[in-house]
Parts: structure tokens; C-alpha cells; sequence
């Protein structure tokens, strides 16, 4: 018999190292010379705390994020080569000035950037240069708050968030000042776009400085009948003009009467591009 | 099996010098034989010499499949699920060298959702397995002195604990 994984291309066997956990992968370098180094060259880094296990008993919580951050830096030191993807899923709790570090040491590929983050309690570090070099960033659970000196993503084009605590007044911010910025997928639970408190009746005339160019597609999940929720999908509309698709998934309980509501107050409202299309349906997956 | 007879046949040659005759818009799923249509290449059989006839078979079995498209929205479902059950099937294949096989067709021929699905169930096949146990399904010799594994293992400490 013969070694025949070992007659795949690296690429291949590249590819399929990162389907398996990062530890797994990393144990892979002890099977021969051949194979000491296939896994510091995976395009995909997926690093999950909950793989990362500490005997019972063993240790507290902050010791366990320790090595889970040691882990990741040795991670990072024997990686070769770009990263195409990286996704964190952590609690990062009081430790964000760990997270932060991590990211600004990533190596993205100039062509290919996209970070998938799903990090709990996290206030996400908008104002890191390397960020800006990102094309995608995925962000669940964290947090993303309102910083006016904050000068937008300078490559983001694709940009999704699920459970993201925001505002609207942080999110016309992000899109205003994000110049390739194409499509946004906000997926809202329950409350997780607030009103902003000191601006809380912003008019549309209001926000005269505000221009939302280059916007193409939104599309909101789980949206309920909340104001600040259809204020903003109304504030998209009236100014971005080169909107094409407006895609609006309720959220699953919301009933009959509340959906013809809804796409009644989003039809009759202003719009800034003519030939936006706006779907409105209820959520079937939830 | 498609019905529709109406569409142009493609003659595919495999390195063992059989011929296979598919459908145009099924074979498209190949970016790679996509582009060689598209450059007007495809008028004679189109070669294939690094895919066996074995191995060409199983692969037009997986894009015929994947060509059916359902008639309405209720379909849809059904034949979601349908697809999914003939993707776990697919990929148990009596000899593991069959599955790096397709890794390696797949790859070639450019069909993305079959290099994931084959990809995928060769990652699953090692996942949980110690190292030792890799070495032995894939037959792969170890060539490290102990100084020079324990060395590697120091290295990578926190993927061993």
C-alpha cells in the first residue's frame, strides 16, 4: 500500500487541514519531515475556545483564557503565509486588549481579506489600522460603538453582523465613511440596535451630511416592529442612491397584520435610487 | 437521469482511454472544462488525462445529480434534503484512495461543492484519530529521529496537552 494522502498536492491537503480543529492540524507536524510544516501554511485559521479544554478541576477560567491566547500566538508564530480567514469564537470578556493585539498581528493576504470574529462581550477595536486592509468582516456578539474619530473600514466591502449591539447613529457612521462599502447584513436580536439615546428623533433632514454611495444591498434578519430598527431601513433608503436590493427578514412571530405594516410604511417611504427592489417576508429558518 | 434531450452532448475522455458522453449543462459544473468550451476547445472529445475512468464515473454520477433542478418551491425542500442524503452516500466509498482520487478529480476539473464534500469527509475520516493512527491509515512512515519528534512535539506544546 501506498502513502497516498501524501501524493495530494500541499494545497489539498492544506485545504483539508483546516477543516479539522487547529489542534488536530498542528499534531499533523510530528507524522514525518514531510509533514512538519503543512499546517503553519493553512489559509483558514478557525480557532474555537471551546476546543480548548483544561483537565477538570484544573485551573480557573483565567487560565484557561490563557492558554487559549498562548495558544493562538504560537499559532500566529509558526504560521507561513497569508491568512484568507480568521475566526475567533470566544467570550472575551475584560481581555480585549488581548483580541486587539491578536488582530493587529494578523497577516492578511492584500488580496483576499476577510475576518469572521464571533466574540462575546467584546468591544470591537473599529480604530486598528489592519483593519483597514479588510474586505469581509463577519461580527456576532460584540460590541460596536459610536466613536466619531473613527474614519471608516478603507477596503470593507461586505459587511455582516448578527447579535452586534449598535446604534444606528454608529452604524450611518461605519457606512457613511466606508468608501467600497457594497452590502451590509445586519442580523438584529432582540434589542440589539438601539436608539441612541442624545439623538433619539434624528429627522432625515437632519442628516444632511451624511451620503451613503456605494451601498447596493441591505439585508435585515429578524427585523420586529421596533422604531429605531425600520427608522434606520428608512434613513438607507431615502439616502443611499445607488441601492438595488432591500431584503427584510421578520422576525418569526410577528404576525400578518404587522408585516403589510411594515411593508406598507417602507413602500410609501422616500427613496433615494428608483430602481431599488424591497423584499419583505417572515423569517422561515428562526 | 434529465429528460431533456434537446440539449448538446459533451464526449469526455478519461486517461484510461474511455469515452463518456454528458450533457453540455451538466458538465458545466467543471470550471475547468466551463473554460475549455468556452475557448471553443471542446469540439472533439475533450481529454482528461489525470482522471481515471473509475474515478470520471463517479464524478458525472455526483454532477448529474447535482444538475437536476426541482420543479416548484416544495420540491425545493424535498429535494434539498434528498441532495444531502446522496452527499453522505457519495462519499463512503469502499477504498479510501477512491476518496483522494476525487479530491485530486475535483480539484482538476474545478467543481468547488464536490472538492468541499470530498475534502470534508477526509477531514472527518482523521478527526479524533491520534497521531499514530494516521500514520497507520495512510500508510504514512515515520522518519523522525525521537530527539528530532520530541523536538517538533516542544514546539507545538499547547496542541499536544
Amino acid at each position: 500500500m501506498d502513502d497516498r494522502i501524501s501524493n495530494l498536492t500541499s494545497p489539498m491537503i492544506e485545504n483539508i487541514l483546516c477543516l479539522v480543529p487547529i489542534q488536530e492540524a498542528a499534531r499533523t507536524s510530528i507524522l514525518s519531515k514531510e509533514w512538519r510544516y503543512h499546517w503553519t501554511k493553512i489559509p483558514k485559521l478557525v480557532i474555537n475556545e471551546g476546543t480548548f479544554q483544561v483537565s477538570p478541576g484544573k485551573g480557573d477560567q483565567h487560565s484557561k483564557r490563557q492558554k487559549l491566547y498562548d495558544a493562538i500566538y504560537q499559532i500566529l508564530l509558526q504560521h507561513e503565509g497569508p491568512i484568507h480567514e480568521f475566526t475567533l469564537s470566544t467570550y472575551a470578556g475584560d481581555a480585549c486588549y488581548e483580541i486587539d493585539r491578536i488582530i493587529s498581528h494578523l497577516p492578511f493576504d492584500p488580496i483576499y481579506r476577510k475576518l469572521p470574529l464571533k466574540l462575546g462581550g467584546y468591544t470591537f477595536p473599529i480604530s486598528l489600522s489592519p483593519l483597514n486592509q479588510l474586505t469581509d468582516l463577519y461580527l456576532s456578539r460584540c460590541f460596536l460603538n459610536y466613536q466619531s474619530a473613527f474614519n471608516g473600514f478603507g477596503s470593507l466591502t461586505n459587511l455582516y453582523m448578527k447579535d452586534v449591539y449598535t446604534s444606528k447613529r454608529m452604524l450611518l457612521h461605519l457606512l457613511s465613511n466606508s468608501p467600497l462599502i457594497k452590502s451590509l447584513t445586519l442580523n438584529i436580536g432582540n434589542g440589539h440596535l438601539q436608539e441612541n439615546p442624545e439623538r433619539d428623533s434624528v429627522a432625515i433632514e437632519d442628516l444632511s451630511d451624511i451620503s451613503l454611495e456605494h451601498l447596493t444591498e441591505l439585508e435585515i434578519r429578524n427585523l420586529t416592529n421596533r422604531k429605531c430598527e425600520l427608522d434606520f431601513v428608512k434613513l438607507v433608503l431615502a439616502k443611499c442612491c445607488v441601492l438595488k436590493k432591500v431584503n427584510i427578514l421578520l422576525y418569526n412571530k410577528v404576525d400578518k397584520y404587522v408585516k403589510l405594516q411594515i411593508l406598507g410604511i417602507l413602500l410609501s417611504s422616500p427613496r433615494a435610487s428608483l430602481g431599488v427592489e424591497i423584499i419583505c417576508k417572515r423569517d422561515q429558518k428562526c | 437521469m434529465s429528460s431533456s434531450s434537446s440539449s448538446k452532448m459533451i464526449e469526455l475522455r478519461s486517461s484510461d482511454g474511455e469515452t463518456f458522453h454528458v450533457e453540455e449543462t451538466v458538465v458545466l459544473q467543471s470550471e475547468t472544462i466551463k473554460q475549455m468550451i468556452d475557448d471553443d476547445c471542446a469540439n472533439a472529445a475533450i481529454p482528461l488525462p489525470n482522471v481515471t475512468s473509475m474515478t470520471l464515473a463517479k464524478v458525472i454520477e455526483y454532477i448529474k445529480k447535482h444538475a437536476e433542478k426541482p420543479k416548484d418551491d416544495d420540491d425545493k425542500k424535498v429535494a434539498e434534503e434528498d441532495l444531502k442524503k446522496f452527499d453522505a452516500e457519495f462519499v463512503k466509498v469502499d477504498q479510501e484512495s477512491m476518496l483522494f482520487d476525487l479530491v485530486r478529480a475535483a480539484n482538476y476539473l474545478n467543481i468547488k461543492s464536490l472538492l468541499d464534500l470530498t475534502c470534508q469527509a477526509v477531514a472527518d475520516s482523521i478527526k479524533d484519530l491520534s497521531v499514530e493512527e494516521v500514520r497507520k491509515k495512510f500508510n504514512i512512515q515515520n522518519d523522525f529521529t525521537p530527539e528530532e519528534e520530541a523536538k517538533v512535539r516542544k514546539e507545538n506544546a499547547w496542541a499536544f496537552d
